[in-house]
């Protein structure tokens, strides 16, 4: 803050100085003139019985010595009053040389300002830019990471799922298989049923046949007399299983 | 069980067919004669059974004596009763494979009456799908004895 000159500010100083005086002397006579006020009353007071025209003389000298004063006052503002206005004139004119010594400081504060702002921006800007540069360069990182992380994820993901339709098809295959293991022991057994009775169909077919052949041969190779015979031999069977016996 | 002169004629009587042929002739023969008076018996029985003619009249003679070959009357009660007797008669059913010749009767009525007692007649029924030997059914009992039972069951067992 050392911008303002230094005689400057002393004439300031002096300046604020004399209008100070001026306002404490103005305030002593307005004091003044208020005790005296109060003290006139009182006397108007305590000797309103005395002689009228004494007190009505020292009340008329009272209030002259009170204007004389006001006067004295008056002029006396009035005086530092102008006083004031010169020094204010003379702030004025100080105030208007040091506004352009102001001004040239500050356009010269202004410019090392903005060249300092100027190498500060530059400095900021290379930051930024080997900040973002940096940032990008991470981010690109971290994006290569979490595409790499994702990547692996989605392949450990894409092995487990593998793995379970691979489980999965493989529990499916057993029961398959066991199924179709099943269904083949069945069919297996009914073609084994079906087999053993088509083969005692077939034997019993044969032994039809035989029977069939056996009969005719023998039913043309018998005569009479071993029809006769046979006969005869049937009837002793069943005698012999009694077959005759509730006539016995 | 049967009269010595039922004896006698029924001994004559072998197979069922011979008794049905009997009961018919006898059933014709007492029409004939109930309707008669007089004699003639004798007669009447020969023309009407030409194949069991000569048996009635002798067991009409042995039954009844000479009256009763000549009186109708007569006649007719003793054939009646004979009627009745015949069916006491039991019957061997028997199903062979052949039609069985004379001697074939012969001797299976000859194995009838030995074991089975007078009285009783043979019924064959031809059947040539049993091949040889017979089944028997006699009295509500049935017995089957035939060869082509014999093959089957051989058969069988080594099917």
């Amino acid at each position: 803050m050392n911008f303002l000159p230094s005689e400057t500010l002393f004439n300031i100083a002096i300046l604020v100085f004399l209008v100070v005086l001026i306002l404490a002397f103005a305030g002593l006579l307005i004091a003044v003139y208020g005790f005296l006020s109060k003290w006139l009353r009182l006397l108007q007071q305590q000797d309103i019985s005395g002689s009228d025209r004494i007190k009505q003389d020292a009340y008329n000298e009272a209030a002259r010595i009170l204007d004389d004063a006001r006067a004295k006052s008056m002029g006396i503002v009035s005086d530092a009053t102008h006083r004031a206005q010169t020094s204010i004139s003379t702030i004025e004119k100080l105030s208007s040389e040091s506004k352009s010594l102001l001004n040239t400081e500050l356009e010269e504060l202004a410019k090392a300002q903005a060249g300092a702002l100027k190498t500060s921006s530059m400095q900021l800007l290379e930051s930024y830019k080997t900040a973002l540069t940096k940032q990008q360069e991470e981010s690109i990182e971290n994006l290569e990471e979490a595409s790499e992380e994702v990547e692996k994820e989605l392949l450990q993901e894409v092995d487990e799922f593998k793995e379970t339709l691979k489980e999965e098809t493989v529990d499916i295959h057993s029961k398959v298989e066991a199924k179709v293991l099943a269904e083949y022991a069945k069919v297996e057994q009914e073609l084994d049923s079906y087999k053993a009775r088509r083969i005692k169909e077939i034997d019993e077919t044969i032994y039809d046949i035989l029977q069939d052949v056996s009969k005719r041969v023998l039913g043309e190779a018998l005569s009479m007399e071993d029809h006769q015979k046979l006969v005869l031999q049937a009837l002793e069977e069943a005698k012999q299983k009694n077959v005759f016996s509730s006539d016995k | 069980m049967f009269s010595p002169a039922i004896n006698n004629l029924i001994h004559n009587i072998k197979t069922h067919e011979n008794l049905q042929a009997l009961n018919e002739d006898l059933s014709e023969i007492i029409l004939k004669l109930s309707g008669k008076l007089g004699d003639g018996a004798e007669v009447v029985v020969k023309k009407k059974s030409q194949k069991f003619g000569e048996l009635l009249v002798k067991y009409l003679r042995e039954e009844a004596g000479n009256g009763g070959v000549r009186s109708s009357l007569k006649a007719g009660e003793v054939l009646n009763s004979l009627k009745k007797e015949l069916e006491k008669m039991s019957t061997l059913d028997l199903s062979v494979a052949v039609t069985p010749s004379e001697s074939f009767i012969k001797a299976v009525f000859a194995w009838a009456q030995r074991n089975l007692g007078d009285g009783v007649v043979v019924n064959f029924k031809k059947n040539p799908l049993i091949v040889g030997g017979a089944i028997i059914s006699y009295k509500g009992q049935y017995a089957d004895f035939s060869v082509a039972k014999k093959l089957k069951q051989e058969f069988k067992q080594k099917s």
